[in-house]
């Protein structure tokens, strides 16, 4: 490959700055974060090879641009629009293109009219209401209201986690010897060690299929709230496929946070194969440690378009790592209702709690467990 | 072993040096690899348990010239652990035998000598003097460490100093090679991700696997190898609780080739099935499916992933 003759690599010779600002400006057309900093990292990175092949330039590119895999795709496609888009590279376009797996398009599984609507229930306090059944400005009542609940469930964590002073598990050798030196030498007290108790990893699965659409608002002010509550929380989204959204949820401010989350769910309201994405999140971040010893709190209905047998099979994988799996299925505020549809029947036996979570109170069970969980 | 060209002099040349010592990367790898020793910045590792990143960082130590200095992580890891320690039983000891001696007030400074200084791996990779050959760092599993933990990295690993309170500041005269790892249980600081080059390992091609099996074991014949790793390659469809990783691949080949075997039987496959599915769930399942599956008929060449 006589790489010299194409026109982007001797680009580089003339002017790799403006080379090198255009594959930042390509990249974060597609989404990602990168700013002028990554660029003078590009130019550093090309100065250190002697000889620079389109596909060197590439992957030199996506080494330095690439904070994470999940990006890869997005800056595939930047870079690859970039290079094909200059007359004159032909050849190295072929061995780039091999390297490029375009994320695969996930089938766009498109939800027919059986969105579940519930009637509602007439309750007089707001409270017992059935969150479906809110208008605009109950929601955001409610919406506040969980804050003082999740206060609730955090004081009760820290009056959990307080520690007694006196001897630890161990010797703290490091703080016995600063005392010592205030005593020439003499060890007067031992200082003990004790190991720091350290809060549950508490994962939300939010399903946001179709027929889920009328509390995943809600649900999305809890999972902020509770992060403020309490570290090390995490949220993935079900749909037609899974999305990690633990970033956004780490923000300050509570509405806009839930604001920026909404249009982050790619497939909001579309269908929903609940085994398939289970075993997505297990395969990918439970089993791999995050779900070990956590609490996980799957929001869904239960309602499965997928292959019930495999739920059952990815519910019972994740219930041999996580320390418990509470359900949270708003159908179970209806009365009467019976988990009988195939996916939640095949998921029951794997899990420690199942509750409604429909309305304010239901929800405030859900922080009670939590809080006693943490 | 003499290596011809710096290892380090371009990515192609980092890459044939990584085959010499049997280490299989691809064009991607080496460009990465290259870049974050030559650009002085850590390198950040991800990808399935089991697809070589540990092995990486011992390969190049290897390249190197030099012992890899490897710093395990885990939930509660801090400075003391990382970065340095004070030796507290010497220190008390030389105090109680300078006072028996002369009742003289002792300096401080003579307590936080060198002689008490206890080098963990990350400050002995800074403190390796300019001449001697480039020390490796690995972190390992830096995900497992606390989030406060990482801070105290970044700190290190950004300017490649640490400061001592008792001692000084300690920079590096020469810039480690830094590789660290994470299986991604949890989001790992973007400050930590910007500073460092990025890689995702990706499981091999089944071409890949069978070179990587054949000079990690020589022993195995290309035939059993092939066999091996397109029945690793079956097994890793079957959304196993573990499922096998490159690692795994060699182990089995390797000692499928000390039962004399040839060729891979329902039989072999039997008896040694515990080598590559590790878990009683994993190994209900892959007899279920039928050990039959996992060996593809002689005279059949798959060429296929």
């Amino acid at each position: 490959m006589i790489a010299s003759s194409h026109r982007v690599v001797a680009e580089i010779d003339s002017d790799p700055r403006a080379l090198a600002v255009a594959f930042v400006i390509a990249a974060r057309r597609e989404g990602i974060a990168l700013t002028a900093h990554d660029a003078t990292a590009l130019v550093t990175a090309w100065s250190t090879l002697d000889e620079l092949t389109p596909l060197l330039l590439f992957l030199s590119a996506r080494a330095v641009l690439a904070g994470d895999v999940a990006e890869y795709p997005a800056i595939d496609r930047a870079l690859s629009s970039l290079l094909t888009n200059s007359a004159g590279v032909d050849d190295g376009v072929e061995e780039i293109e091999e390297w490029i797996q375009l994320g695969a398009g996930e089938e766009a599984a498109s939800e027919s009219g059986d969105a579940a609507q519930l009637t509602a229930s007439r309750r007089e306090q707001l409270g017992a209401r059935d969150l479906a059944t809110l208008s605009e400005s109950e929601r955001q009542l409610v919406e506040d209201a969980l804050v003082t609940l999740l206060a609730r469930m955090a004081r009760r964590r820290r009056r959990r986690n307080h520690s007694v002073r006196g001897h630890g598990e161990s010797l703290d050798l490091r703080a016995s010897a600063r005392g010592a030196r205030r005593h020439g030498g003499e060890i007067v007290a031992l200082v003990g060690r004790r190991r720091r108790t350290e809060v549950r990893r508490l994962i939300f699965l939010l399903d946001v299929s179709g027929s889920m659409a009328a509390y995943t608002s809600t649900y999305l002010h809890f999972i902020v709230g509770a992060h403020q509550q309490r570290p090390r929380v995490e949220l993935f989204t079900l749909g037609t496929q899974l999305t990690r959204l633990t970033r956004v949820v780490r923000g300050h401010d509570r509405r806009e946070s839930v604001a920026e989350l909404v249009p982050q769910v790619v497939d909001w309201s579309g269908g929903t194969r609940l085994g398939e994405v289970l075993r997505r999140f297990n395969d990918e971040y439970a089993i791999r440690g995050l779900g070990r010893q956590a609490t996980v709190v799957m929001l869904s209905d239960g309602l499965e378009r997928g292959d019930p047998i495999l739920l059952g099979e990815e519910m019972a994988r994740l219930s041999r790592v996580a320390h418990e799996i509470i359900w949270v299925n708003p159908l179970r505020g209806i009365e009467g209702y019976l988990p009988l549809a195939g996916g939640m029947h095949a998921a029951l036996p794997f899990v420690d709690h199942f509750l409604a979570g429909h309305s304010l109170d239901a929800l405030a069970e859900l922080a009670e467990l939590l809080g006693e969980s943490a | 072993m003499t290596i011809p060209v710096d290892p380090f002099s371009s990515p192609a040349a980092l890459r044939s040096a990584l085959a010499e010592i049997n280490y299989l990367a691809d064009e991607a790898l080496a460009t990465v690899v290259y870049l974050a020793a030559k650009m002085q910045r850590p390198l950040f590792l991800e990808g399935e348990p089991g697809s070589g990143k540990t092995e990486l960082a011992k390969a190049l130590a290897t390249l190197a010239g030099s012992a890899l200095l490897r710093l395990q992580c885990y939930e509660g890891i801090d400075a003391s652990q990382a970065i340095y320690e004070w030796d507290y039983a010497r220190q008390l000891l030389y105090l109680r035998l300078a006072s028996d001696r002369d009742g003289a007030a002792l300096e401080e400074a003579e307590l936080f000598d060198e002689r008490f200084l206890l080098r963990r791996p990350l400050l002995s990779a800074l403190s390796v003097p300019a001449g001697s050959p480039r020390p490796v760092l690995l972190i390992d599993e830096i995900d497992r460490a606390d989030d406060e933990f990482e801070a105290f990295l970044l700190e290190a690993l950004a300017e490649y100093r640490v400061s001592l309170p008792e001692f000084g500041t300690v920079v590096s005269e020469n810039i480690p090679i830094v590789v660290l790892t994470s299986n991604r249980t949890r989001d790992v600081h973007d400050a930590l991700k910007r500073r460092s080059l990025y890689h995702w390992l990706e499981q091999p091609s089944l071409e890949a696997e069978v070179a990587i099996v054949r000079v990690r074991a020589p022993e195995v014949s290309e035939a059993l190898a092939r066999r091996v790793a397109e029945a690793v390659a079956t097994l890793r469809t079957l959304a196993l609780y573990k499922p096998p990783g490159v690692a795994e691949t060699i182990d089995w080949a390797g000692a499928l080739f000390d039962l004399g075997a040839n060729e891979l039987t329902a039989s072999l496959v039997d008896q040694t099935l515990g080598l590559v599915v590790k878990y009683r769930e994993d190994i209900a399942r892959v007899r279920a499916m039928g050990l039959e599956q996992l060996i593809t008929p002689v005279g059949r060449e798959s060429d296929s992933r």
